[in-house]
């Protein structure tokens, strides 16, 4: 088969991702918590010497969608007919991830189980046969450790010739009251599917768990199905005294957790340091605390590892900068153009990636260490003084890397309404970009006490705003249901993969931009044409916030890629030095300014896509007028004290 | 089974471990619980309860689970573990 399509599907955090990274190069982002990947990624590779594609999932409980983001990975499942599916399970959390294989078996796929993190279950004292494991559920079972590449040469074997030979795994049988139910409603459903990808029988038991969304589909094929649904479900709520959804449900689970106790023994499991260090990070006393201490620690050795590497390249630079004006009198066009270049190169190097590649790797720590799903635990209630609650923190907290995926991962909260509060709050955050600027700017030449004076305000003004939003919407999610997986030590390899591939991305795309923008800059101000858009923007910058006249043109082309301020901003005056055109409180309005005003381009096409036209041109307009309001209160506050 | 030792999983001690009865409040929560493995008659150890009314930690099969103050409010359970998974719909039945 030309082109097979194997599709990596499983509960979240089961190492998907991992998988996938380890055939098909590291491009599917990978973290310790659950919902790391909100959106499917493709890649052809080579397995066995064969090209195929390999699909990898957003993580899915079950085949009930609850988010966004398992929405996708249903969408996915249902509409796009896989040649085979490799559920990848959580060896440690073994009865819990058959429920969904159980699921899987129905979809009338080819399937291959890889049984994953066998070193972390073996830890735990969990001793899987693998073998009785395959004979119980009649499909191929591979064991394999997805971080190390264990056993996965052989896991793509099996799904190779799974999908070749398209031998389908045969239905789990439950319950003999819900498999009645289900023949009852499969049967009426049988003369309309001929030719179906997916069997009528996953569609019967999807209905009578009451899947509205299933139900809508199966009437417009099958018109009064939704009696016959009613009927089987009555008949099963008569025989069982509880609701249908509850025994199909509970007869799966049983189900699941027979095959379980049969082929998995629990020996006495290590207590180790992931639990010893559980127990004071998630304290009640010691477990804010240590929150604090933890985040402030991470902004105190970014900032003095940044500055420590910025201040040489910084001097080194600008003796380049004299050098090629000695040579090129920037007066000419060759000589301005020539100045803009070496202005971006040396931007890009002395002050945006002394703080970024330790913030990235920061931040990839983390994330994989699985602190993050902590946070939401422990500041749960306080975002639920704001309306919201603790899964929230997620996304905002990706924020501080990046406004493009936290908005992305805003798909992993229940409610559309949490979701929209959240973008919103999620594109005020400073992302990494804007981290380089209050670092390069405030931090480097007023202090880091101010830089972090930077960031208290942020937070304040997201509280506040999320406090304002949520109560003028309505729709507020039940509550924070999350699960909280092991800590875990990061791997060297991942991190610098991921801190590589978000450093990439600067590399590859804002860095050119940086250095084309700064050669545009040299022209418009050789043409004398940056002093037009000066002049028009000169009522804000100049009588509303008193700044000098010269950043009116970086920030336009700030909104392209927020580094580009600071940088476009050097280049206006001159030198890297930015004490020589800012006072101190100029300073503080324009980096306020600049971290709250207009998302990017990049978030701002994000959000026309996840959360539509209306709800981007509002939040766009809202963080204008949060920029201006604080700029104007910073500078008068200067004035003042 | 109702009798007067039933309460709901917010009010369970630290280290205490309790029966889940029933799942109030409607289908959504209900389904949200039973995806990630906690379904009437499981067994479940209350971890850790974070303080100011903050989520409980709750442990099941062996996997950890944060759920909101008002989401364990919709959880009724009866102090203590049972000796085998009795009583949930569809349990013990079935499989060939
Ligand atoms: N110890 C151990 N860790 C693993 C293994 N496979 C993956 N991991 C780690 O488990 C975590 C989750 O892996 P991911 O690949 O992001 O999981 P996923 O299934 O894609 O998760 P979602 O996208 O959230 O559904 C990461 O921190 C991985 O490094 C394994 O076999 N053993
Ligand atoms: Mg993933």
């Amino acid at each position: 088969m030309e082109g097979m399509r194997i599709v990596l599907a499983g509960q979240p955090n089961s190492g998907k991702s991992t998988i996938f990274n380890a055939v098909a190069g590291y491009r599917a982002g990978t973290a310790n918590f659950p919902g790391s990947s909100v959106s499917y990624t493709l890649s052809r590779a080579m397995v066995l010497g064969r090209e195929v594609n390999i699909v990898d999932l957003p993580g899915i409980y079950s085949l009930t969608s609850t988010d966004a983001a398992e929405r996708e990975a249903l969408t996915y499942l249902l509409e796009n007919d896989p040649d085979v599916i490799v559920n990848v399970v959580d060896a440690t959390r073994l009865g819990r991830s058959l429920e969904l294989t159980l699921q899987l078996m129905d979809l009338g796929k080819p399937m291959v189980v890889a049984l994953n993190m066998l070193d972390e279950a073996r830890r735990k004292g969990i001793d899987i046969d693998d073998r009785a494991l395959a004979a119980s559920l009649g499909v191929p079972v591979v064991p394999t450790i997805g971080r190390r590449g264990q056993g996965l040469k052989v896991l793509f074997r099996e799904a190779l010739r799974a999908g070749l030979s398209q031998i389908v795994p045969a239905s789990p049988v439950y319950d003999n009251e819900v498999e009645r139910a289900v023949a009852q409603v499969e049967r009426k459903l049988e003369p309309a599917w001929k030719a179906e990808p997916v069997p009528a029988r996953f569609f019967a038991i999807k209905a009578i768990e009451g899947d509205p969304e299933v139900i809508e589909r199966l009437r417009t094929r099958v018109p009064g199905i939704e009696v016959i649904v009613e009927q089987a479900a009555a008949g099963l709520e008569k025989a069982h005294g509880w609701t249908a959804d509850q025994v199909v449900s509970g007869s799966r689970h049983a189900v699941a957790h027979e095959i379980e106790d049969r082929v998995a023994v629990f020996h006495r499991g290590r207590v180790g340091w992931r639990e010893m260090a559980d127990r004071v990070l998630l304290h009640p006393v010691t477990g804010g605390p240590l929150m604090a201490l933890i985040l402030f620690s991470f902004f105190y050795a970014v900032f003095g590892l940044g500055k420590h590497i910025e201040d040489p390249l910084v001097a080194m630079f600008d003796g380049l900068g004299a050098w090629v004006a000695s040579v090129l009198p920037p007066a000419t066009l060759a000589g301005t153009v020539a100045k803009g270049v070496v202005m971006g190169v040396s931007g890009g190097v002395a002050i945006v990636l002394p703080y970024l590649i330790p913030f990235l790797l920061g931040l990839a720590i983390l994330e994989d260490t699985g602190y993050l799903p902590r946070m939401a635990y422990i500041l749960d209630n306080l975002m639920h003084r704001m309306g919201l609650h603790g899964k929230s923190v997620v996304p905002l907290m990706l924020g501080y890397g990046c406004s493009v995926p936290a908005v992305m991962a805003t798909r992993i909260l229940e409610s559309p309404r949490d979701r929209r509060i959240t973008t919103a709050l999620t594109v005020l955050i400073p992302c990494s970009a804007r981290t380089t600027i209050i670092y390069a700017v405030v931090g480097a030449y007023m202090g880091a006490g101010w830089a972090f004076l930077v960031y208290i305000l942020n937070l304040v003004v997201v509280g506040g705003l999320g406090t304002l939003l949520s109560s003028r919407m309505k729709g507020r999610a039940p509550g924070l249901i999350l699960e909280i997986p092991d800590l875990r030590l990061p791997a060297a390899k991942t991190l610098l993969a991921k801190t590589w591939l978000s450093l990439r991305e600067f590399i590859v795309i804002a860095w050119p931009l940086l250095i084309g923008s700064s050669a545009v800059l040299g022209v418009l101000e050789w043409a004398h044409g940056s002093g037009v858009v000066n002049e028009l923007l000169s009522p804000l910058t100049v009588i509303v916030l008193g700044l000098p006249a010269v950043v009116g043109v970086t920030l336009i082309f700030g909104i392209l890629r927020k580094e580009l301020t600071v940088l476009m901003l050097i280049q206006a005056i001159g030198t890297t030095n930015i004490a020589a055109a800012l006072s101190p409180a100029q300073m503080m309005t324009f980096t306020v300014f600049v971290v709250f005003y207009i998302p990017c381009v990049a978030t701002i096409a994000v959000m026309l896509r996840e959360v539509g036209w209306k709800d981007t041109t509002w939040i766009s307009a809202m963080t204008v007028v949060i920029a201006t309001v604080l700029g104007v209160a910073v500078r008068f506050a200067f004035a003042l004290f | 089974m109702k009798g007067a030792w039933m309460t709901t999983l917010e009010r369970i001690e630290i280290g205490r471990r309790a029966t889940v009865v029933e799942i109030v409040g409607g289908a959504g929560v209900r389904n949200h619980l039973n995806t990630l493995g906690i379904h009437v008659g499981d067994t479940i150890r209350v971890v850790e309860r974070a303080p100011f009314h903050g989520p409980v930690l709750v442990e099941i099969h062996g996997t950890r689970v944060a759920l909101g103050r008002g989401v364990a409010r919709k959880v009724t359970v009866t102090e203590g573990a049972e000796a085998a998974r009795t009583g949930g719909p569809g349990s013990g039945r079935g499989y060939r």
